[in-house]
Order: C-alpha cells, then sequence, then structure tokens
C-alpha cells in the first residue's frame, strides 16, 4: 500500500517545470489500479516524482509504512517508469537494463524476461537512440519491471500504439490482479476508464495554479459522475426556471436565448420543477454527457484556427467555406446558436476537401437503428432539407469514389462476418481492397463482435438489395443532407475509375446513417445490405462514434482526390450532432480527443472486453520482431 | 552503500567514453611522446623538447575531466539523473560512490597516458639512436618510467573530481566540460606559476615539500626530478610550470576539493 500524505510544492520545487502541488493526499491499495487523472499541466508526474523523492517537497509518502530512500533494495519495492526518455542513447538496451539488476541485485536472466515481456527480445544489442518512442516506453516498463517490485508507479504511456496500450493495460491489470499495487497517472480518462478501479483526480485551480486532488473514489463511481447527463430546457421563463433550477442544486450554462443546459438534475425532476413553479417548457430533452465534470478535458482547439467555421451552419449552404479538416460542428440549435468545433484536427491540410455534413434538426421524431419504431420521449433528430445549391453540390458527391478512411478503423472482413450471411463478393472486394493498410487482430476481434450486433439488426430487413443500396444511399444523402463543400472544381478532379470502385462501400455507409436518422421507415426499407454496409452499420454500434468516409486515391498514379468527410455519431450525443443512434448504447465520450486517440482508446477498450489483450500483445511481440 | 558503488561500476562499463577517451588519450599522448624523442634526435633545442614532453600529460588531464564530468552532467544532461536517484535513493552513498569511482578511473586514466607518453619517448628514442645510449645528449636520456606515472596520475586524480564538481554545478554539460579543460590545463598551470613566482615563501615551502618527498625511499622512485626544480621554463622564469608538477596539482586539487563539497551539497537538495 502506497500512503501520500499531504505532498506539497516547496518553493524550490515550483521551479522545475511541473506545476505546484498542494496538500496531495491519497491511498493507493494492493490489488487495485489506481488512476491519477488530471489534465495536462495539472502536475500529475511532480507528484508521482515527489512520492518518491526526486522532486523536492513537503509531506511524505510511504511504501508499505516506508519511505522510499528507506527501501532496500528501491529496485525491487517500487518499478518506476516516469520518463521514457531518460535514457543514454549509446547504452544498448541489455545495457540500459543492467543499470537496474546492478542496483537491485537482480540476476542478469530477468533482463532476458522483462525483454521478453515488453516485446523487446529482438533489440537486446540495439542502441537506446535508435529505439523509437514507443519502444522507449516499453523499455521504460521493462525497467519497472525488473526487480519484480510490489508496487509500480507509472506515468501514461503516450507512445504506445492501441496495440501497446492494450498490452499496457493487460498488464497492469495482470499485476494488479496478483496482488500488488499499481498506480498510473494519465491525461485521458477515457483510456484508463475500463482498466482503473480507483481514480484519484488532480486539478488545477485557476485562480492561484496549484493542484489538488479533488475527488478520490472508486473508478465506477467517478466515471459514472463523468457521464452526468446534460438536459436542454428551453422556455419562455428562462429567468424563473433558472432561479427555480439552482435552487434545486442544478449547475446551468445559457444555450441560447431562452435555452438552459441543466447538470445534475434529470429530465423528470426539472420537469416538476417546472411545473411546481408554474413555467412553461418548450423543449426538455437529454442531449448528452457532460465529460467535463473533473475539468480533464483538455481545452479545446481555438475557433480562431479555422475562421468562418462558426457561421457555416447558420448560414446553411455556405460553400464559400473551405473546411480541409476533421471538424465537427456541435450546435444545440443551428437557427439561434453558432456552431461550435467539438472537435479538430486537420487530415489532409494540402488537398482540397469537400465535406459534407447532415445536419440535425431537433424536434423531429427519432427512429431505432432498425428504422423501424421511435423511440418516445427523446429529442429527435432529422436531416435537414437540402438547399438547391447542397443538390448541386452532392450530385458530384455521389460520383466520388470514398473510401474509408483508415480512422475510423479497419474493414477487413471479419469470418463471422461472412459465415452469417451471403454478401456481394464485388462489394466485399471493394471494401477490403481499401483497408489493406490497417489490419490486425484487435479491430477484427471488435469487427467480428460488431458484425454478430449488424447481423442481428439485418435480419429486420431481410429484403434489401445490395445493388440499390449504393444509389438509394446517394440519392437520400443528396436530397436531405446539407453539404458544406469547398469549390466544385475540386469534386471534377475526381479519377472516373474511383466511380465504378467505392461507391457501394460509401453508399453503404451513407444508407446506415441515414436509417438511423431517417424519418420515415418505409424509405429505408432497402434489399438486404451487403457487406460493406454491414461493416458500416457495425462501425456504428457504439463503438465509434463518429465514421468518416474519405475519398482517396484508388486509382495508380491517379492524381490525389478529395477526401469526402461524412459525421456521424451516436445517440448519446447532442441532438445537433449529424448522425444519431437512438437504440445504440452510449458510445463513450471522445470530445477533446482527435480521432486517431479516440479510435485507439476505443479499440483498446473492445479489445479489453472481447478478452484479446492477450493476443494483441503477443501479434505486437510479432510485429516487433 | 554496495548497490550504489555497483551501479556506478556497471554505469562506467557500460558507457563507450570509458573505454574510448584513456584510449584516444594515451595515443595522442604516446605520439606526443614519440615527436619529443624525434625533437632530440633532430637536435632541437630544450625548450621544445620539454614543451613536447609536456604535452603528453596533457591527455590525462583533459580524459580526466571528460570522465568526471560524465559521472554528473553527462548524466543530467541525458536525463538519467532521476533514473539514477530512482534506482538509488540514497544520495549520500551515490555521492561516495561516484566519487570513489571518478577517482579510480581517473588515477588509472593517467597512469595509462603517463606510460603511454614515457613509452612512446623511450622506445623512439631508442629507434633514433639504433639503441646506443651513448649517443643520446645528456639531459635527453628518457626517464625512468615510473617516474612520470605518479605526478600524472595525481593530477587527474584532482581533474578527475574537479570535473565531478563541474557537472553538478554547471548548467550547460559541453560548454562546462570545455570550460574546465581550459581551467586544468592552462588556467591552473598559469595560477600555479605566478603563485610561485609572487609568493616566495610558498614557492621555498613547496620546494622543501618535494625534496622531502624525494628523500622517502619509496617515492623517490615514483617523483620525477624534473617536476619542479629542473623544469627549463621554470628555470629560465617562464610560466607556466608543468600541470603534474607539485604546485600545479596541489593548487587544482584544492580548487576540486571545494567544488565537489559544493556540488555534491547541491546533488544531495536537487
Amino acid at each position: 500500500m502506497i500512503e501520500t500524505i499531504e505532498l506539497t510544492s516547496t518553493r524550490r520545487s515550483r521551479g522545475s517545470g511541473g506545476g505546484p502541488v498542494e496538500r496531495v493526499s491519497f491511498d493507493v491499495y494492493p490489488g487495485q489500479v489506481t488512476a491519477l487523472l488530471g489534465a495536462p499541466g495539472s502536475g500529475k508526474s511532480t507528484v508521482l516524482r515527489m512520492m518518491v523523492e526526486l522532486e523536492p517537497c513537503s509531506g511524505r509518502t510511504l511504501f508499505g509504512g516506508r519511505p522510499y530512500h528507506a527501501l532496500r533494495p528501491a529496485v525491487r519495492e517500487v518499478g518506476l517508469a516516469l520518463n521514457p526518455d531518460a535514457l543514454h542513447p549509446g547504452r544498448t538496451v541489455q545495457a540500459h537494463l543492467q543499470l537496474y539488476s546492478a542496483a537491485g541485485g537482480v540476476p542478469k536472466s530477468r533482463i532476458a524476461e522483462v525483454l521478453e515481456v515488453a516485446g523487446l527480445s529482438t533489440q537486446t544489442a540495439v542502441r537506446c537512440g535508435r529505439l523509437d518512442a514507443g519502444q522507449r516506453q516499453r523499455l521504460a516498463i521493462a525497467a519497472a519491471l525488473i526487480g519484480d517490485p510490489a508496487a509500480l508507479i507509472l506515468d501514461e504511456p503516450h507512445a504506445l500504439d492501441s496495440h501497446g496500450r492494450a498490452w499496457f493495460h493487460a498488464l497492469i491489470r495482470a499485476y494488479a490482479a496478483q496482488g500488488r499495487t499499481v498506480l498510473v497517472a494519465a491525461a485521458d480518462p477515457d483510456s484508463l476508464a475500463g482498466t482503473a478501479d480507483h481514480v484519484v483526480i488532480l486539478r488545477r485551480d485557476d485562480e492561484d495554479g496549484i493542484s489538488r486532488v479533488i475527488a478520490s473514489r472508486s473508478a465506477a463511481e467517478v466515471f459514472d459522475e463523468r457521464r452526468a447527463t446534460v438536459v436542454q430546457v428551453r422556455s419562455p421563463q428562462a429567468a424563473r426556471l433558472a432561479a427555480a433550477l439552482e435552487t434545486e442544486g442544478a449547475r446551468l450554462s445559457t444555450a441560447g436565448p431562452g435555452a438552459l443546459q441543466v447538470r445534475g438534475l434529470d429530465r423528470a425532476r426539472i420537469g416538476e420543477v417546472a411545473h411546481v413553479a408554474g413555467i412553461c417548457l418548450h423543449e426538455l430533452s437529454e442531449i448528452g454527457h457532460d465529460d467535463d465534470v473533473f475539468g480533464l478535458r483538455p481545452v479545446p482547439r481555438q475557433k480562431e484556427l479555422l475562421p468562418g467555421l462558426s457561421h457555416a451552419g447558420a448560414e446553411g449552404a455556405s460553400f464559400a467555406t473551405v473546411w480541409s479538416s476533421g471538424v465537427r460542428l456541435v450546435g444545440s440549435d443551428t437557427d439561434t446558436q453558432p456552431l461550435d468545433i467539438e472537435e479538430a484536427e486537420v487530415i489532409e491540410p494540402a488537398v482540397e476537401t469537400l465535406v459534407a455534413v447532415v445536419e440535425v434538426v431537433p424536434d423531429a421524431p427519432v427512429t431505432d437503428a432498425r428504422g423501424q419504431a421511435e423511440v418516445p420521449g427523446q429529442t429527435a433528430p432529422q436531416l435537414a432539407p437540402a438547399t438547391e445549391a447542397n443538390a448541386q453540390i452532392a450530385a458530384p458527391v455521389q460520383d466520388r469514389p470514398p473510401q474509408v478512411d483508415a480512422l475510423a478503423g479497419s474493414e477487413q472482413a471479419s469470418p463471422v462476418a461472412a459465415g452469417e450471411t451471403q454478401t456481394d463478393a464485388s462489394h466485399s472486394t471493394d471494401a477490403s481492397h481499401s483497408d489493406d493498410q490497417v489490419q490486425n487482430q484487435a479491430e477484427q476481434a471488435e469487427q467480428a463482435e460488431q458484425a454478430e450486433q449488424a447481423s442481428q439488426v439485418l435480419e429486420a430487413r431481410p429484403d434489401r438489395d445490395a445493388s440499390d443500396t449504393s444509389q438509394q444511399a446517394q440519392d437520400q444523402l443528396s436530397e436531405v443532407g446539407r453539404v458544406l463543400t469547398n469549390p466544385p472544381q475540386a469534386i471534377a478532379e475526381a479519377p472516373s475509375q474511383q466511380t465504378a470502385e467505392a461507391p457501394p462501400q460509401r453508399a453503404a455507409e451513407s444508407q446506415a446513417d441515414i436509417d438511423r436518422v431517417a424519418p420515415e421507415p418505409s424509405q429505408t426499407e432497402t434489399p438486404p445490405a451487403p457487406l460493406a454496409s454491414r461493416r458500416s452499420a457495425n462501425r456504428a454500434f457504439g463503438t465509434f462514434r463518429r465514421t468518416r468516409i474519405k475519398a482517396t486515391d484508388d486509382v495508380p498514379g491517379g492524381a490525389h482526390s478529395a477526401p469526402v468527410v461524412v459525421e456521424a455519431t451516436s445517440a448519446s450525443a447532442q441532438p445537433a450532432v449529424p448522425f444519431t443512434v437512438a437504440a445504440v448504447p452510449a458510445a463513450p465520450v471522445d470530445d477533446g480527443m482527435t480521432p486517431w486517440r479516440a479510435a485507439a482508446a476505443r479499440a483498446v477498450r473492445q479489445q479489453e472486453q472481447d478478452g484479446l489483450v492477450v493476443e494483441a500483445a503477443s501479434a505486437e511481440q510479432e510485429a516487433s520482431a | 552503500m554496495i548497490a550504489a558503488f555497483r551501479y556506478e561500476v556497471r554505469r562506467l562499463g557500460s558507457l563507450r567514453g570509458t573505454r574510448r577517451v584513456p584510449g584516444v588519450a594515451a595515443v595522442v599522448a604516446a605520439g606526443l611522446g614519440v615527436a619529443a624523442a624525434l625533437a632530440v634526435s633532430a637536435g632541437a633545442s630544450e625548450r621544445v623538447v620539454a614543451l613536447f614532453r609536456l604535452g603528453g600529460t596533457l591527455p590525462a588531464l583533459a580524459a580526466a575531466v571528460v570522465m568526471g564530468a560524465a559521472a554528473s552532467g553527462h548524466e543530467r544532461h541525458h536525463g538519467m539523473r532521476y533514473v539514477t536517484l530512482a534506482v538509488v535513493p540514497r544520495r549520500a552513498w551515490l555521492t561516495l560512490a561516484k566519487t570513489t569511482c571518478t577517482v579510480v578511473v581517473c588515477a588509472l586514466t593517467g597512469a595509462l597516458v603517463a606510460l603511454a607518453a614515457a613509452l612512446g619517448y623511450a622506445l623512439a628514442l631508442a629507434w633514433a639512436y639504433a639503441g646506443d645510449r651513448t649517443l643520446i645528449p645528456d639531459g635527453a636520456a628518457a626517464d625512468p618510467v615510473v617516474q612520470g606515472v605518479a605526478p600524472t596520475a595525481a593530477a587527474a586524480v584532482a581533474a578527475g573530481v574537479l570535473g565531478l564538481a563541474v557537472g553538478w554545478l554547471a548548467r550547460w554539460y559541453r560548454t562546462s566540460v570545455v570550460v574546465a579543460v581550459a581551467v586544468v590545463v592552462l588556467g591552473t598551470p598559469l595560477a600555479a606559476g605566478r603563485l610561485l613566482t609572487e609568493l616566495p615563501t610558498v614557492g621555498d615551502g613547496l620546494a622543501r615539500a618535494e625534496q622531502s618527498l624525494r628523500d622517502t625511499p619509496v617515492l623517490s622512485a615514483l617523483l620525477n626530478p624534473r617536476i619542479l626544480t629542473a623544469w627549463p621554463p621554470l628555470r629560465s622564469g617562464l610560466h607556466p610550470i608543468p600541470p603534474t608538477s607539485l604546485a600545479a596539482t596541489s593548487l587544482l586539487a584544492l580548487v576540486a576539493l571545494v567544488g565537489l563539497v559544493a556540488g555534491a551539497v547541491k546533488w544531495q537538495r536537487g
């Protein structure tokens, strides 16, 4: 057990780079994975260094009742992986680990064992300066494990890829399962959502700039609290309603004229309060979950980086806006509220990009994923009508041969999906052709499970025709979607050969999305979907909150094509999010994360659920070998 | 304590510089010794020969400074400081281990370099005069090898400790090493020479101390008779004195000890 007792930065330690901390106290229990969460710069690493007396501070930390300097040898008591770049570039990997083994009196045979665990057994003679970031991270973890310590103190492994993170999470879970103590500092709460048992949250005070522990509780409790619902209320008597809700302890934020976003109260309670106060409500909808209860979300990127975006949604067909990034616009009301940037990442800055955003208008009935039944009492997204200009742009969009972006996950056909449903071989080939870049076991396992879910959905619509799916989806998209795009000449450059290959996949993607938001189920009745359609439906099933379809250059030697991005999201998102899946379980919140990290984090969680972590780790070792 | 020594020995052994720096210094010193012998055979002046032989000791001091600084500043330069402190949390033992290992390694480095210089000089002289000692001019005969080893090793230890202190105290590693080498090679002999000139009492005291050392049966075989009194530039009123002289070594050791204490205090707090 690790007891941290009122660690406070001293005057000398405040100038050492990390944020100052004050009275940081928490306990780390054996048999559990404890996460030290905090936004970047909140002093997590500082606290870790203070715990092992690498940084001057007041307070103390006891490891089994003893301070760190009293541990003999420390390597066998506590394993540290704080800075993966703390390497001498001229030392070999083995020589680096021999430092630890020499200090801890560990036999040299242990070095080979930890290198095997870390997947670096083939890198023994490689000098540390030649290791990439991920290998350095693994080496740091191997060094922490070399003494087979009773406690592990690890900083967040930023540099690990999705497989590496899966391996890391499996490792610390296995370590904790042996009754040992594990403390992991992380900035991203989602990365440890399925791993941590106990969470200590460090938050920096905006006023004095000093970080303090604001919560230390079980992981389930914290992550439930993180997902506190956010209810949007609209009333002509908003001021009175706000006063009444504040007396109930709700936390309010304005969401436009007459609109409030309420946290801390559910819809039923808000309705009761309004009823008692005699306040008329025009809207009472649950728009999502607050993922920033503890201030863990990084500061969102500035709107100024992408000028003109804030007016794109309000103006509707604002085709003059050149949008060459994967920014998703989120707004509670497109009529009254400027769109907000939820996430931004430049996909291909140098390439002219075509972005199609199908907006959603609240106050419309919503269908579930099967497109059959309305979900009562839920805010209903609806596709906004297209303008003439939109239709002009949407038509070339249909001819684009988009390719599913690798960021959205691998599209490799899973054997489960292939075995359950007869699929169109050509579509399968086309789809898999675009996905040769990203293939791994974890994603296959993820898709296998998703395919099972999708097959259940597709059974409700057995009469779909694969050949018609593409065209119908494009038609519906062009009719109901509102398209924000760059000048159309970028579209005209699209190679004609792509048209024959990729549209089924894109159509399937769009079809799956449109099916979920179609106001009339009868319009979504289509023949059996091809494999690409099934896969797109799979991906939408709570696994990936957002899906991108990007047109890429499929023609050998052809000119680069403009990517097409279609935004989609799940039911847990706000009403103004382009697509909504009503019957899908709440997807993990990805706000503030880059799509790459979000996809990796989701893949990791899915892998852990599937129990395929060990396979992923072995695959990684093979890959490194 | 044992863990600290084990860690430090392993650290030194795993660095390529631990082997390369003394090796390069020995090669350079041997080359300078050969150059001095060729200068003697060519009939060069005594001053030129003395400068060549003086140069043969400088690589030992430079190597010692680099090795000492590698134990402290070089470690911090590569971010290994936290690793070291995390593995060996007892800093006092770590300080002692670093100092001890630095002293030993620098002494060996100084002895190696001095041996290389003496051997280069002796072998080249023998080759130049075809092994006939009678042809060698007076005063140019090769000194007993061991007489050059002990002073150089002592000076190298002082230089290594100074490098260790500089690595702890200075923030910029490479710059501090260059400055420390310049101080050891040039600054200290100049300062020692001026000290002997302006403070004759100190000079007299050092001369008496050297004479007493030379009278000691064991040390007489280890000390070079030219260390102080027979050094031609000093005898002609020129400075600097050789850095391996007793005066320069004493001054360097004094500075190094002060720096070591300051650096160790900073290391303990940091």
